[in-house]
């Protein structure tokens, strides 16, 4: 998990190009944009065309949609518009009220196999149709699958990240305002830790106590511990030392008032925004978890055992496979552009 | 008859892309330079000297082109347009530069023996041994004890007169005709500067080099110079012989840059005198001449006229209408003078 | 002419630092990295054997179910050593497993647990290393290629793709590849080939521009060098199209058991590339950023002033420092390819490492774990020191200090 703390480098989209003036100019990338937009849906639709061009002109299509955008976006803006960060925030949030709403959508079913006794299985995905992405081999709709294991990834995954920010962040911002020897004893733990493969950690720990959604996210959240005790503690630690700490000292604000006030408003900001990078990281070992068998067990649907249920028909029925493996990898995707994002806003500019 | 000039620079333009603005650091800048002679080029940062040195070295960056109707002759042929077999070949070899700071242009990875064999097994085709030889060789004739343990050390194991005189020998490496000195001796001790300097003389009188020294410092650049041409804002304001330049007889510009040098024999407590006002914006240059706004002698004719390059003396010339009137007799009395001691003053009697 | 006297007395202070002890300093340097890995081992020791004391109910129970004889649940204990008090198994443990007696497993078939560990890890470490060699063969050149067109399409296009990868889950990753080698093999030869083409015929575009800024001599020779190239790339393109190999959806052949060596390559190669993938996108954007970085300082410039051409400023100026990042990351993505390994060993279905801590998690075989959770922070650590040690012997810059 350590190579979360690189540093944050957007799509090379935004900062980097050398600005060229678009041909065309608005007109044009509103053609563009529009082109694109019917290239992405014949690539996902069009059924008649073999798979491998269909890929294609959906992958051309995605790209010039988004180009396209944010051409448009920022000439009418009248400053740079990051088009990739709105449309992952708005992915996210659609996310969220589908989870929540869940009950409410009208959804095929998800897990009681008794209820799918007449459904028709293994069918396609059609978009227009009462299975948008298709059905299982036991008649079980997929697309409900996936809406009800998004509830499970965001659960455990906000939960993990709270225990992990409480716990983390408290022994992060006591071992970086107070240094002396447990400072030392803190940070050499929590490095050497970092490291290690999360994954076997969690596979033992899965090994002891059986697999639930409370144990998962309460594994989870240890795993992440040391990655917020070293972010909270080095942003403790240059706080610290800047004016308005020691201007608080000087009017003898004690220990405890200089915590709340002073460091810990500062220290939110930026574990919000690493929080978004984490959960993907959470997410993903939790989908990795359920996937090997280790999570949270069918029927209750989770990413994870969806996509493993489809590995032995995905030959001839790729969408049991794709269908939630796309939704992880874009929300995986969406929670990596926003964090970044996020941490190139507001990271502390001490460095 | 006039022999060929090493260098011919006609109309050197250079157009810099930032954002979505096109600049030019350097405007119509020409000059010529004959085998052994040395030329200074005096500017404040910012005035276009180093865009200029990069531009006749190829080393551009690459949002930076050179305009077209811009020419560079070496030896009557034109650089630009030499075929690739001889370009190879050309910079490093022909025309060589030092750079300003010497801590920074070494690469501080490799040793000093790999980087000052690099041309030499590149351009000269030099075995490794007999490369090492040379560069041995090279470093001796510069000053530097135990040359052959140099060759092994890296950039930080010597001091920062030391690296200068190795940029100077690898600068040398290849037997140039024509040298580029970029502010040599700016990031140096000033103990140091004055025997980088003598170094460079005597390498210079040895191998008949010509030299273009470029620096901020007038009074450097005027001892050590046949020719001296001022720039302000891209432009050469003044261009005449050293002595005559160093006379302050010319540009506003150049007298103010004198003035703002301090004078050991001036009484203790003087002020010293800074130039009025900010170098200009590239990005919104006034109409006129670009020193009109910080000139004393500025009326209306210099804020909408632009000045051009004429002759006021036998080779000696300047940009400034008050300086051409003053010179061609008509015109009111151009006194540059002040209560000082060390008073440059023009007086023309009124015809 | 002024007296050039060598300037024999400048010796830089650091110079006479120098002679005194770099030995000494590597190997307190290497002292410091051990006790930090030495710690690591130590708590996931602790960690791992604790974890026992949080099986609700009986050990024993939990490991053979609840319909095993009352011997056999003995076994299980006496092996458990549950009758010991618990600071004693700890030691009695990891005695043994200093001495590498892991134990035994619980369930039957009864094995020695290092027994089965020795059998596995040639597997898992035959992926992991073609994972990393494939990863920084392919991810160094890219970005040396990407870093040199900074901000240019091309650059954008890679940058974006990796990008992208990272986001995608190892056994996503590897679910991907099987169906696209494994069951659309035609699609991805039919790929690979006219990517071969494109680039060949883009290798011809860009020569062009070149040759004409030759010599008249001088132009048939590039141009030939500039054909020759194209061809070879649309040869081995087309090589590839015509005998693509066929990849097996699982299953591993051994080394030491195959006659026809390909065979093992072949199994070995899509787990392989499913980590290398990933990894490969790690390393290039790591890399690409620091060495787009490197190329605007002084020293590259002063180097292109010297007229040195641009394949030497981007292989000797610029990689060389650009190089200690990436080791770097190289070494804390081996924490995270031992662990992707586990997952492409489950998917792969292959003897390594990986799968048997899977399969031991789901027997509930808690020795096998513990073993299992040693031998990986054993190599782990191990891993760690080699690329500690090369990165102190790389950067003349850390050696002195």
């Amino acid at each position: 998990m350590s190579e979360l703390l690189l540093e944050p480098v957007v799509a090379p989209s935004d900062a980097t190009t050398r600005r060229r003036s678009f041909l065309g100019g608005r007109a044009g990338a509103a053609a563009l944009t529009v082109a694109s937009l019917v290239a992405l849906v014949v690539g996902i639709a069009g059924s008649p065309l073999p798979l491998g061009v269909r890929l294609a002109i959906a992958a051309a299509g995605a790209i010039g949609a988004v180009r396209g955008a944010r051409i448009l976006a920022s000439d009418i803006a009248g400053h740079p518009v990051d088009v990739g960060f709105w449309l992952a925030a708005g992915w996210l949030l659609l996310l969220l009220l589908s989870a929540v709403f869940a009950d409410l959508l009208p959804l095929g079913e998800a897990s009681d196999v008794s209820k799918t006794l007449l459904e028709p299985t293994l069918v396609r995905p059609d978009l227009l149709s009462s299975h948008p992405l298709g059905t299982d081999r036991q008649g079980l709709d997929i697309l409900a699958g996936v809406i009800y294991g998004a509830r499970v990834s965001l659960l455990v995954g906000l939960g993990a990240v709270a225990i992990g920010a409480f716990v983390g962040g408290a022994i992060g911002l006591l071992a970086g305002f107070y240094r002396r020897g447990l400072d030392r004893g803190v940070a050499i733990l929590s490095d050497s830790m970092m490291a290690f493969p999360p994954l076997v950690f969690l596979m033992a720990m899965v090994a002891v106590l059986q697999p639930s959604a409370r144990n998962v996210t309460i594994a989870l959240g240890i795993i992440s511990i040391p990655s917020y005790i070293r972010l909270v503690r080095a942003n403790t630690m240059t706080l610290a030392k800047r004016e308005f700490v020691l201007a608080s000292r000087a009017l003898a604000a004690d220990d405890r008032r200089i915590l709340l006030r002073e460091i810990l408003p500062n220290v939110v900001l930026p574990v919000v925004s690493y929080s978004f990078v984490i959960v993907a990281v959470l997410i993903v070992s939790e989908a990795t978890l359920s996937f090997l068998g280790l999570s949270i067990q069918r029927p209750n649907p989770t990413w994870g055992n969806l996509i493993a249920a489809g590995q032995s028909d995905f030959d001839q029925y790729p969408h049991l496979v794709f269908g939630p493996g796309a939704v992880l990898f874009i929300t995986v995707f969406a929670l990596n552009r926003v964090g970044d994002r996020m941490r190139l806003w507001w990271e502390p500019k001490s460095r | 008859m006039e022999p060929t000039p090493l260098l011919d620079v006609v109309d050197q333009t250079v157009d810099l892309v930032t954002g979505d603005q096109t600049i030019q650091p350097v405007r119509s800048v020409s000059f010529q330079l004959r085998r052994g002679e040395t030329f200074g080029i005096v500017g404040e940062s910012g005035s276009g000297k180093s865009m200029l040195a990069k531009s006749l070295m190829h080393i551009l960056p690459d949002n930076a082109r050179v305009a077209a109707g811009s020419s560079v002759r070496y030896d009557g042929r034109r650089v630009d347009e030499l075929p690739s077999r001889e370009a190879r070949h050309f910079w490093g070899t022909k025309m060589a530069m030092v750079f300003q700071d010497p801590m920074t242009t070494l690469n501080p990875v490799r040793t000093i023996g790999a980087q000052m064999t690099d041309p030499l097994r590149y351009h000269l085709k030099l075995s490794r041994s007999a490369a090492r030889e040379r560069a041995a060789d090279l470093l001796a004739r510069v000053g530097l004890s135990e040359p052959k343990r140099r060759l092994g050390q890296h950039p930080h194991e010597l001091s920062g007169g030391m690296r200068q005189r190795v940029v100077i020998a690898m600068a040398l490496s290849c037997d140039p005709e024509l040298v580029i000195a970029d502010e040599p001796t700016t990031a140096l001790d000033v103990t140091v500067q004055r025997q980088i300097l003598d170094l460079l003389a005597d390498l210079r009188a040895e191998r008949d080099l010509a030299m273009v020294l470029i620096s901020h410092d007038l009074g450097l650049v005027s001892r050590h110079t046949d020719r001296v041409a001022v720039m302000y804002a891209g432009r050469f304001v003044e261009h005449a012989a050293s002595a005559a330049v160093f006379a302050g007889e010319g540009h506003p510009y150049t007298a103010a840059l004198l003035d703002s040098m301090p004078r050991f024999d001036a009484p203790s407590h003087t002020r010293l005198r800074s130039i009025e006002g900010r170098p200009p914006d590239l990005r919104a240059l006034p109409a006129g001449c670009s020193f009109a706004p910080r000139c004393r002698y500025a009326d209306d004719r210099c804020r909408q006229e632009r000045p051009r390059l004429l002759p006021v003396g036998p080779g000696h010339d300047v940009a400034c209408h008050r300086t051409e009137e003053a010179a061609a007799g008509a015109g009111t009395v151009l006194a540059l003078g002040r209560d000082d001691p060390h008073e440059l003053s023009i007086e023309q009697e009124v015809g | 002419m002024t007296a050039l006297a060598p300037v024999a007395g400048e010796l830089a202070p650091a110079d006479r630092r120098k002679r005194t002890g770099r030995a000494h300093r590597f190997l307190r340097g290497l002292l410091r990295t051990g006790v930090h890995l030495l710690a690591v081992m130590f708590f996931v020791s602790i960690g791992t054997f604790m974890l026992l004391e949080f099986v609700p109910g009986d050990p024993a129970v939990a490991v053979l179910g609840p319909d095993a004889t009352p011997q056999q649940y003995d076994e299980v204990r006496a092996e458990l050593g549950l009758d010991r008090p618990l600071p004693q198994r700890y030691a009695d443990w990891l005695g043994d497993a200093v001495q590498g007696d892991f134990g035994s497993s619980l369930r039957p078939p009864v094995r020695d647990v290092s027994g089965i560990i020795m059998s596995r890890l040639p597997v898992t470490l035959e992926i992991a290393g073609l994972a990393i060699a494939m990863a920084l063969a392919m991810a160094i050149p890219l970005a040396l290629w990407s870093a040199s067109q900074s901000g240019g399409p091309g650059d954008q296009a890679v940058s974006a793709t990796a990008y992208g990868l990272i986001s995608i889950p190892n056994f996503l990753a590897a679910l991907i590849l099987i169906f696209f080698f494994v069951f659309r093999p035609d699609l991805v030869r039919t790929f690979v080939f006219a990517a071969g083409l494109l680039i060949a015929v883009g290798m011809l575009a860009r020569r062009v521009p070149r040759v004409r800024r030759e010599h008249p001599e001088d132009r048939l020779r590039s141009m030939g060098a500039g054909v020759a190239g194209a061809v070879a790339v649309a040869g081995i393109a087309g090589l590839l199209f015509l005998s693509w190999p066929d990849f097996p959806r699982q299953g591993f052949v051994r080394w030491t058991d195959a006659p026809n060596k390909l065979d093992n390559l072949r199994s070995v190669f899509l787990p392989a590339f499913t980590l290398a993938l990933i990894e490969a996108a790690i390393f290039f954007r790591v890399l690409r950023n620091d060495l787009v970085t490197t190329l605007q300082e002084d020293f590259v410039l002063a180097a292109r002033a010297r007229g040195m051409p641009r394949r030497h400023i981007l292989l000797r100026e610029a990689l060389r420092p650009s190089s200690f990042s990436l080791v770097t990351v190289a070494g804390v993505s081996l924490g995270r390819l031992i662990g992707a390994a586990v997952i492409v060993e489950a998917v792969f279905r292959l003897p390594g490492l990986g799968s048997m801590m899977v399969d031991a998690v789901a027997a509930n075989d808690f020795r096998v774990v513990q073993g299992g959770v040693l031998a990986i922070s054993i190599l782990y650590v191990l891993l760690n020191l080699t690329v500690d040690s090369l990165y102190k012997l790389l950067d003349p810059r850390i050696r002195r200090v």
